[in-house]
C-alpha cells in the first residue's frame, strides 16, 4: 500500500498537475461555456425546457391521457388569452390579422410580416411558450399514434426502424402516461459530458504518461528491475496509474458537474425517465436522466482509466519522449473521434443493439487488461537495458 | 553537425510511423468526396477539350453536350422529358442505369444554367448585406463595427472588378455540389498543415532535448563550441521541416490529384462564379489561376510551419524538457485563440488578436479570400509572428549560450 501512494505522488508531479490545470482552463473556455453556460439562455431550447419544467410541477414526471386533455385546454385558453390581446394591437390589425396563428400560417411574405412576428417574438414569451406547448401536443400524439399503429410500418423522427426497434417503439407508444422530458437537454448533456471526457482525456495523458520516461531518466529502472522486489513494481505502478486515472476523472468529472447543476438548473428532471415523446434519443433501458447521468459518468470514469493504463504501458516501451508522444497522438485522436462520436454521447441510443454498451466497454477494459497482464507477465523475466 | 543533426530525425522509427498513420488519415480524409468522382469527371472531361473559359462557344458545346445526353437518355428509358431536372422532380421509379443517365444530365444542366447566368450570380453577391450580418452574429459595435463594414466595401468594390474584368466567367468545380474547395482546402491541407505542426513540435523538442534526454549535455555544452550546437539544431529543425513537410504535401496532394483529375482546370480563375458553395463565398482579391493559388496556399503552410519551429525552438530553449514543450505549445494554441474573448465588441482589437498563426490555420479555406479579415491579412500576420519567432528563438539562443546547466 505503501509504495502505491509514493508511486501516486511521483504521478501527481507538479509541474504536470499545474500544465494539466492551464490545459484544463483553456479547454473548459474553448469547449465548455457553451454548453455549460450558454444553453440556459438560448431560444427556443429554453422555452421549451421551461413549458416541461412547469408540465412535471403540475402534472407529475409523466402525463397520461387525462393530463394531457387538461393540458389541450390550458394551451387553446393561453393562445386565445393571447390572441385577445393581438386583437387590439393595430399593426397587428392593419396588416388584416386578428391571430397569432393566422399571422404564422400567413402566405403573405412581404418584410412588414416579417418584421411584425420578429417584434411579437422578440417581445413576449407567450409566442414561444404556444408555439413549445404545439410541439409538445403534436409529439404526444404522434407517440400515441405509434402505441396504436402495427408494428410493421413505424418510422422514427424520420428514421427507418427495424423489427426490434418498432417493437420498442410500440410497447414505449402503448404506456399509459408519457415521461416529459425534454430533448434539447439530452443534447445539451452529452455535449457536455463528451467535451468533458476529452478534457479527462487529453489531462490524464499530460499527468500519467510520462511515468516510465522519468525514471529511466534518472537512471532508476536498472536499480529496480535488479531486485525481486523491484520487479513487482509494476503491478503496484499499474494499480496506482489507474487509481490515479480515475481520480483526474473524478475530480474533472465533479467539476463539470457541480457547474452543470448550478449554472443550467436542469436537475428538476433527474427523476424523469429519458425515454420521451419529446426527445429523439430513445434507449433500451428505462432509465431515469439521474440514472443516465450516473452511467455515462461511470463510463467516462472507464475511459479515462483505461486511457491512464494505456499510456502507462506505452511509456514502458518508449525509449524517449518523442515515442512516447508520437504513439500517443494517434491513439488519443482515435478515443478523442470515439468520444465526440459514439462511446459517449449515443452508445445507449437504440439505433444499436441492446448488448452494444456491453460489448464496447467490455472491449475496451479487455483490451487494456489483456495489454496491461501481457506486459507485465514479461516484466518478470525481461533483461535490464540501461 | 548538422548532418548528424538530421539523421537523428530520418533514423527514428516513429518519425516514419506517424507519416504512415498520417498518411492513412489524410486516405481517409481524400476519400470523403469519393461519391463525388464521377460527376466531377463530367467537367474535366469537358474542359479537357475545351476552353476553361465560358463564352459563346464553349456554352453552345456545353449545351450540345446537354442536348445529346437528354436524347440519348430519354431513348433509353423510353420517356419524353424535356429536361432532366423534370426527371427527378416526378416521383417514379426507373432502373439504376436510367437514373445514372439522367444524373449526368442534370450535372450539365446545373453546369449550363449558372454558367449562363454567371454575370447575374455574381452581381447578387451582396458583401455589405453579409457583413451586416456578421457584425450582428458577433454583436459587434463602435469602431469594430465601422472597421468591418469598410471592409463589406472593399469586399464589394471587389465583385464590382470581377464584374468588369470578367474573370468569374470560368468553369470550375460547381462548388455546391462538391464542395471542392473546402475539401481541398479546408480539410485536406488544413489537416495536412495541422500534422505537420504536429511533426514539428515533435522534431523540434525532441532535436533540443536530445543532449539532456541521452545524458550528454556536460560533454557537448561544455564548450563554447559545443553550445553553438545548439544553433545548428534550430538550422536542422528548419530543414527536417522543409523534407518532412514537402514529403506530407507532396504525397497529400498526389493522392488527391490523382483521385480527382483536374486536367483543364489548373488555368481557372480563382474568382470563378463556381466556386462559392451553399452558404460560402469564395473569390480571390487578386486576379489568380487555380495552380497559383494552390502554389500560394502551400507557400503558406511552409512559411507558418517555419513559424511554428521557432516557436517551438524558443519553448524548447527556455524549459529544456522534450515533453513539456508540445504540452506548453498546445497551450499557447489554445490561448492565442481565447485572447479575443477578454475584448469587447467594440474594439479594432477584436481584430488584431486574430492575427495569429492558430486563426490562420483554423481558417484555412479563407486564405487570401474576400470574405477574409481584411486584405494583407494572411501576410501581415505572417510577418508579425516570422518577427517574433526569430526574436524568441534568437534571445532564448543567446541566453542558452551563457547559461548555467546544473
Amino acid at each position: 500500500m505503501r509504495m502505491i501512494g509514493w508511486e501516486l505522488r511521483k504521478i501527481f508531479e507538479w509541474k504536470r498537475v499545474l500544465a494539466a490545470l492551464v490545459f484544463c482552463t483553456l479547454f473548459f473556455m474553448l469547449f465548455l461555456t457553451f454548453p455549460l453556460n450558454t444553453f440556459h439562455r438560448n431560444r427556443p431550447m429554453i422555452d421549451n425546457v421551461r413549458v416541461t419544467q412547469s408540465m412535471i410541477e403540475k402534472y407529475g414526471t409523466a402525463l397520461d391521457d387525462g393530463e394531457f386533455a387538461d393540458f389541450v385546454t390550458f394551451h387553446e385558453e393561453k393562445s386565445r388569452q393571447f390572441d385577445e390581446y393581438l386583437a387590439t394591437r393595430e399593426d397587428v390589425s392593419a396588416l388584416g390579422f386578428s391571430t397569432l396563428a393566422e399571422i404564422r400560417n400567413s402566405d403573405n411574405e412581404s418584410p412588414e410580416v416579417f418584421a411584425l412576428l420578429d417584434t411579437l417574438y422578440a417581445d413576449f414569451d407567450e409566442p414561444w411558450e404556444i408555439q413549445a406547448r404545439e410541439h409538445i401536443i403534436e409529439f404526444y400524439e404522434a407517440r400515441r399514434a405509434r402505441g396504436e399503429a402495427a408494428v410493421g410500418d413505424l418510422s422514427f423522427w424520420g428514421l427507418m426502424l427495424d423489427a426490434n426497434q418498432a417493437q420498442r417503439e410500440n410497447t414505449l407508444g402503448s404506456l399509459e402516461a408519457y415521461p416529459l422530458f425534454e430533448g434539447y437537454l439530452m443534447a445539451n448533456y452529452s455535449e457536455a459530458l463528451v467535451q468533458a471526457a476529452a478534457m479527462i482525456a487529453f489531462s490524464i495523458v499530460i499527468i500519467v504518461s510520462p511515468l516510465y520516461l522519468t525514471e529511466r531518466h534518472q537512471h532508476m529502472l536498472p536499480i529496480q528491475y535488479a531486485s525481486k522486489l523491484g520487479r513487482k513494481l509494476y503491478a503496484k505502478k499499474a494499480i496506482a496509474v489507474a487509481l490515479a486515472g480515475a481520480i483526474i476523472a473524478l475530480v474533472e468529472l465533479s467539476a463539470v458537474f457541480a457547474i452543470y447543476a448550478i449554472k443550467n438548473g436542469t436537475l428538476v428532471f433527474s427523476p424523469v425517465e429519458i425515454n420521451s415523446f419529446l426527445s429523439p434519443f430513445q434507449t433500451w433501458f428505462d432509465f431515469t436522466f439521474g440514472q443516465y447521468m450516473l452511467v455515462t459518468a461511470l463510463m467516462a470514469l472507464i475511459l479515462g482509466t483505461g486511457m491512464a493504463l494505456l499510456s502507462k504501458a506505452i511509456s514502458r516501451i518508449a525509449p524517449i519522449y518523442l515515442t512516447l508522444l508520437a504513439i500517443l497522438v494517434p491513439i488519443l485522436a482515435g478515443l478523442i473521434h470515439g468520444i465526440y462520436t459514439y462511446l459517449l454521447r449515443s452508445v445507449w441510443s437504440f439505433q444499436f443493439p441492446q448488448w452494444f454498451p456491453f460489448v464496447i466497454y467490455g472491449g475496451i477494459a479487455l483490451v487494456v487488461g489483456g495489454i496491461i497482464l501481457w506486459q507485465g507477465k514479461h516484466e518478470k523475466k525481461c533483461d535490464i537495458l540501461v | 553537425m548538422i548532418k548528424y543533426e538530421l539523421r537523428k530525425i530520418y533514423k527514428s522509427p516513429v518519425v516514419w510511423g506517424l507519416m504512415v498513420v498520417f498518411t492513412l488519415f489524410n486516405g481517409l480524409l481524400i476519400a470523403q468526396n469519393f461519391t463525388q468522382r464521377q460527376s466531377m469527371s463530367q467537367l474535366t472531361d469537358f474542359t479537357a477539350n475545351e476552353n476553361v473559359q465560358i463564352n459563346e462557344e464553349s456554352l453552345s458545346s456545353l449545351y450540345q453536350m446537354k442536348v445529346e445526353g437528354l436524347a440519348a437518355a430519354n431513348e433509353r428509358a423510353g420517356t419524353e422529358f424535356e429536361s432532366a431536372g423534370e426527371f427527378f422532380a416526378q416521383r417514379r421509379d426507373y432502373p439504376n442505369e436510367v437514373r445514372a443517365a439522367f444524373a449526368e444530365v442534370l450535372t450539365l444542366e446545373i453546369y449550363y444554367d449558372v454558367a449562363r447566368n454567371a454575370d447575374e450570380i455574381m452581381a447578387g453577391n451582396d458583401m455589405v448585406a453579409f457583413t451586416e450580418q456578421q457584425i450582428a452574429m458577433i454583436g459587434a459595435t463602435g469602431e469594430l463595427a465601422d472597421t468591418l463594414r469598410a471592409q463589406g466595401l472593399v469586399a464589394q468594390a471587389r465583385i464590382a472588378e470581377i464584374l468588369g474584368s470578367g474573370t468569374h466567367r470560368d468553369f470550375f468545380f460547381d462548388g455546391v455540389m462538391h464542395a471542392t474547395h473546402s475539401h481541398l482546402f479546408g480539410t485536406v491541407l488544413r489537416a495536412a498543415a495541422f500534422e505537420s505542426m504536429i511533426f514539428m513540435v515533435l522534431v523540434t523538442a525532441f532535436l533540443i532535448g536530445y543532449e539532456f534526454d541521452a545524458k550528454t549535455v556536460s560533454v557537448v555544452y561544455s564548450t563554447k563550441t559545443g553550445r553553438k550546437l545548439q544553433g545548428k539544431k534550430l538550422v536542422s529543425a528548419l530543414l527536417a521541416m522543409l523534407g518532412l513537410t514537402t514529403l506530407l504535401i507532396a504525397i497529400i496532394l498526389g493522392i488527391y490529384f490523382t483521385v480527382y483529375n483536374h486536367s483543364g482546370l489548373w488555368g481557372a480563375s480563382m474568382t470563378s462564379i463556381f466556386l462559392s458553395e451553399f452558404d460560402a463565398f469564395y473569390a480571390t482579391f487578386w486576379d489568380w489561376t487555380f495552380l497559383q493559388y494552390l502554389l500560394a496556399v502551400v507557400g503558406t503552410l511552409f512559411v507558418l510551419q517555419t513559424v511554428f519551429v521557432l516557436l517551438a525552438f524558443g519553448l524548447s530553449a527556455i524549459t529544456r524538457n522534450s515533453f513539456l514543450v508540445p504540452i506548453l505549445f498546445a497551450l499557447l494554441f489554445g490561448g492565442l485563440l481565447l485572447t479575443g474573448t477578454f475584448i469587447s465588441a467594440g474594439s479594432n482589437w477584436l481584430l488584431y488578436t486574430m492575427m495569429t498563426p492558430a486563426h490562420l490555420l483554423l481558417r484555412f479555406k479563407n486564405l487570401f479570400m474576400v470574405t477574409q479579415l481584411f486584405p494583407f491579412y494572411e501576410v501581415s500576420t505572417l510577418l508579425i509572428w516570422l518577427g517574433f519567432g526569430t526574436v524568441s528563438s534568437a534571445v532564448a539562443y543567446k541566453k542558452f549560450l551563457k547559461e548555467d546547466l546544473a
